[in-house]
Parts: C-alpha cells; structure tokens; sequence
C-alpha cells in the first residue's frame, strides 16, 4: 500500500492539477484572517464549509487522473481493486488532513481570534474539519467521468450535491414537517457548519451524535463507492 | 473446430459463457476460453472485434456484463502481468515508472534493481536516464509496457497488441524476450492482428469475430525446430535472396544483411551455400518452434 500511495502522490504531484484548487483554498482564508480580530467558532464553520468544498474540487481532479490505461496496469500490479482505490482515499484524506490542520492552527498561531480558544473548541473544530474534507472527497468521488455519462453532466451534480450539502438547512426549513426527515439522506455538511456557528448552546451529547452520524455517512460512502468500484471494474 | 473445452486441465484461466456489454452493445458473446499453462496463445481478430476485451477479462480488470472467470487454484496467487496496447505519455523516467511498478507488484527493491537494469539494457531503454517518458517514441513506450509486464515474473502474462506501429529491429528485440519468456514457461496470451508474429511464436490461435470465438487452433506440439541466418551479402537485390536451399521458411533483406529462417536440420547445407556464394555469416540462433505445422 505504501508503495501504491507513494506512486500516486507523485503522480498527481507532476499533474500540477492540485495548484488552482488550493491557491484557491489559501485566498479566502488570508483574506478573512487578514483583519483581527475574528470570532473563533464562526470563523472555523466559514473555513471547515470551505474546506468541504475544496476537498472536493481536490477529489474531482484526482479520482480519475490516472490515464486509463495506465490504471489498468497499476491495478493489476496491485491485485485488488478496492486496494487502489482505498489507496486513493488514504491520499486524499491525508493532504485534505494536513489542510484541516492548517485551517484551524493558523488563526490560533497568528493570534487571528478575539480570544484564544480552548481545547475543546480547538478540538470540535478540527473534527468537523476533517469530517469535511473527507465528506467532500467522497461526494466527488461519485461524481466522475467514470461514472456519470459525461464530464459536464458529472460536474453538475457533484455543483448540486455541494450547493445542497451547504445549504441543505434553508431547504429544510421550507420543506414540509412529514418530509423533513429525508434531509438525513443529505451529506450532513450544513448540519455540522450549524452546529459550530451555534456550539455554545449545542449540548456535548447532540456534539457527539452529529459528528458520530457525520463519520457513519462517510464510512457509508467510501464503502458504497469501493464496492461499486470493485462490482462495476473497467 | 472452435476449442469451447472450458474445463481442460491445467487451465490457468477460464471463462465460462463471458459476455461483456458496453453502451448496451455487446462487445462479447458467450466466449469459452481455458488458457492453458505454459502456452503462447494468439487472440487474434479486426480492429474493434473485442481482442483487448478479452485480454481485460482475463486480467480480471474488466467485469463480465454474464459468465464466470475462473483462476487455476494455486497455493500462491497467480502474478498476473499486463501490458495495454499503449502506454501514456508519463512524468516518470523509465527507471522512476518500472521502480514503482515493481514496488507496487510487491517485488523487493533488490530483485526489482536487478530486473529493471537487465530489461533496460537488454531492451535498449538504458542510455534514457532522467528522460521522462512523455519524450519518449512510441516504440521506446512500448518497450516500457513490456518490461513492467514482465518485471514481477508473471505466470500468466497479457499484451495487448505489443508489437503495433514498431520498427523491424524492435519487434525482432521484443520478439527474442517473448520467446524466452515462453521457453522459460510462462504463460502468454497475445491479441495482435499481426499474422506474422502469430506464426512464428503462438502455440495456439483464437480468431475472435463479431464478438464471439470464430476459431480456435492449437499447433502440434511437435513441430519443426527452426534456425535463424543472418549473412551479410554485398550488392544482394531482394529478387536474388528468395529461398535457395530446400527447408528455407521465409526470407527478409535489409540493405545487404538477409535473414533466412530455416529447417535446423537443413540449416547446415544454407550455410554452405551462403559462404560458396561469397556471403559472410553475421550470427545463426535457434528459434523455439516453427509454428506451422
């Protein structure tokens, strides 16, 4: 697995693909950071959200980098579908981590805050960070070529499936009581940007449980899309 | 006769009733291959008739739309080697790309140095140091392909038309390695539309047409020994080089150097033929079979 990891991040390292997405990842947090002093949980729901985003943008580009027929050649090589492409997560998940840790200790060690936040702020907010990033990873990863019939059609759902995930709590408050619950289905993005904007009054039980549910649905869809990897082939 | 025995023994693998789909078209229909341990298969057949299909399916990197893939059971898994009909243009030196394959087929970085300095020199990829490969020819890609199909020592080794779009000296090149390869046991099926090549190397021929097995011939076991001649004739034309011996297979120039294939047993008498008309003998080596029977 360590050489197959090594493989694609060098790989994708001579792609340059990763350039415009976090150039663009950077922009709005210097910016947002370049005026003190801000407001620590609100600032990490705006960076988190951002980095759901950028993770995904991230995943789009490097899902389906390898030429094809090259990635047929590493698959067998590896032995195992499931492996390459957990292989490709890992590496996702990794960069989007080291991003995720950025994001929340920048601000703490450039005094960007009205106060210094404490362990549990910290923590919670690098939780839902991470949660972010690797939900943002796995939206896109369904969203590809690969699957979808074509790449325009592809990159108009993963659009839908972000703009929902963020604002998935505008439209469930207009969609009637009965129905509501269906927004469950919904990757719970804007749930856990509300939970940080309102974490003082959030009890730590509710905490728990959502980021609990969030690392479910996660587990869910890397699963779902390993295994439809494995079934479906090339 | 098509050969449908699905169940031959000492099948390394076999598909049973496959059939792939693409688009709703079915690309494969009901084939029934067993690719036998240590043969040379041939698939052969037109541009879009499913050949690289077929070869995918075997990988197991394909999924069968119907039908069933079976791997010979085998205390070890069976090391699979593969190589598409042609490589990206990659960021990688040759060296760089074939160290990480290695790694990535589980190849200890020992063995694998050693694999890959002998295939980059024996195959001419050496003297390309840092070249990144998307500077490479088509024909230095290819090699390429070869040499990461081959580096993990697979038992059943796959090549999607390897000899496509390369120059003489090339294939011959690419052709000694495969033969080796074959005598050394492996397990080989081709898909090439390359007749030559299916003549002279292949223990057997698939013909694949309109997505299904149209034939499948498998050559005597015991055929002929064949010894190739290589002698330099000045001033030689084309039209003077045809067969002069009896047992003569086939003969090729290239400016002054003709290369005879003949009868080993015959052989002898070429090459007295040859020097009594004043040719020099460049080299005499011995191929594995002569295909037909």
């Amino acid at each position: 697995m360590t050489a197959l990891l090594r493989y694609l991040f060098v790989y994708y390292a001579r792609s340059h693909r990763y350039l415009a997405p976090l150039l663009a990842y950077a922009g709005p947090i210097l910016f947002i950071y370049s005026e003190v002093p801000n407001p620590v949980m609100d600032s990490y729901a705006f960076t988190a959200i951002w980095t759901f985003v950028i993770a995904a943008w991230l995943s789009y580009g490097f899902i389906d980098l390898e030429h094809e027929a090259q990635r047929f050649v590493t698959i067998v090589h590896s032995r195992s579908v499931a492996k390459y492409e957990a292989a490709k997560f890992s590496l996702l998940g990794t960069v989007t981590a080291l991003l995720s840790i950025l994001a929340v200790a920048f601000p703490i060690l450039f005094d960007k805050f009205d106060r210094v936040p404490g362990a549990p702020e910290a923590g919670i907010a690098l939780l839902a960070h991470l949660l972010l990033a690797w939900l943002g990873i796995a939206c896109a990863a369904f969203f590809t070529e690969r699957w979808a019939a074509s790449r325009s059609l592809a990159l108009l759902g993963l659009l839908l499936v972000l703009a929902i995930s963020v604002g998935g709590k505008g439209l469930e408050e207009k969609l009637p009581e009965t129905l509501r619950i269906a927004m469950w289905l919904v990757p719970p993005v804007f749930r856990i940007s509300d939970m940080l904007v309102r974490f003082g009054e959030v009890p730590a039980g509710r905490i728990a449980l959502l980021l609990g549910y969030s690392a479910l649905y996660l587990a869910a869809l890397v699963a779902a899309y390993i295994r439809r990897s494995s079934r479906r082939l090339f | 006769m098509p050969d449908t025995s699905a169940a031959a023994p000492r099948a390394l693998v076999v598909l049973s009733g496959a059939c792939k789909r693409y688009d709703k078209r079915n690309v494969l229909e009901n084939v029934n291959l067993a690719v036998r341990e240590g043969e040379l298969t041939a698939i052969v057949g037109s541009n879009g008739s499913g050949k690289s299909t077929l070869l995918r399916l075997l990988a197991g990197i394909a999924a069968l739309s119907s039908g069933e893939r079976r791997l010979a059971e085998s205390p070890e898994p069976i090391r699979i080697g593969y190589a598409p009909d042609r490589l990206p243009k990659l960021r990688f030196s040759a060296r760089e790309y074939l160290r990480y394959m290695a790694a990535i087929a589980g190849l200890p970085e020992e063995k694998a140095e050693i694999a890959i300095d002998r295939y980059l020199t024996r195959l001419g990829l050496a003297h390309t140091g840092p070249l990144q490969m998307r500077h490479f020819s088509k024909g230095m890609l290819q090699k390429a392909n070869l040499i990461q199909a081959v580096l993990a020592e697979p038992r059943l080794l796959l090549l999607d038309e390897p000899f496509s779009g390369l120059d003489e000296s090339t294939r011959e090149e690419m052709t000694g390695l495969l033969r080796e390869l074959a005598a050394g046991g492996t397990t080989i099926v081709v898909a090439s539309h390359d007749r030559e090549w299916v003549d002279r190397l292949a223990d057997r021929c698939v013909a694949i047409e309109n997505g299904r097995i149209g034939s499948d011939e498998t050559y005597p076991r015991a055929r002929r020994r064949v010894r190739e001649v290589t002698a330099r004739m000045p001033g030689i034309r084309e039209a003077d080089a045809a067969p002069r011996s009896e047992g003569v297979v086939d003969c090729r120039t290239e400016g002054d150097v003709v290369r005879y294939r003949v009868e080993a047993e015959r052989s002898d008498a070429l090459l007295k033929e040859l020097l009594e008309a004043g040719a020099s003998i460049l080299e005499v080596t011995e191929e594995r079979t002569e295909a037909k029977p």
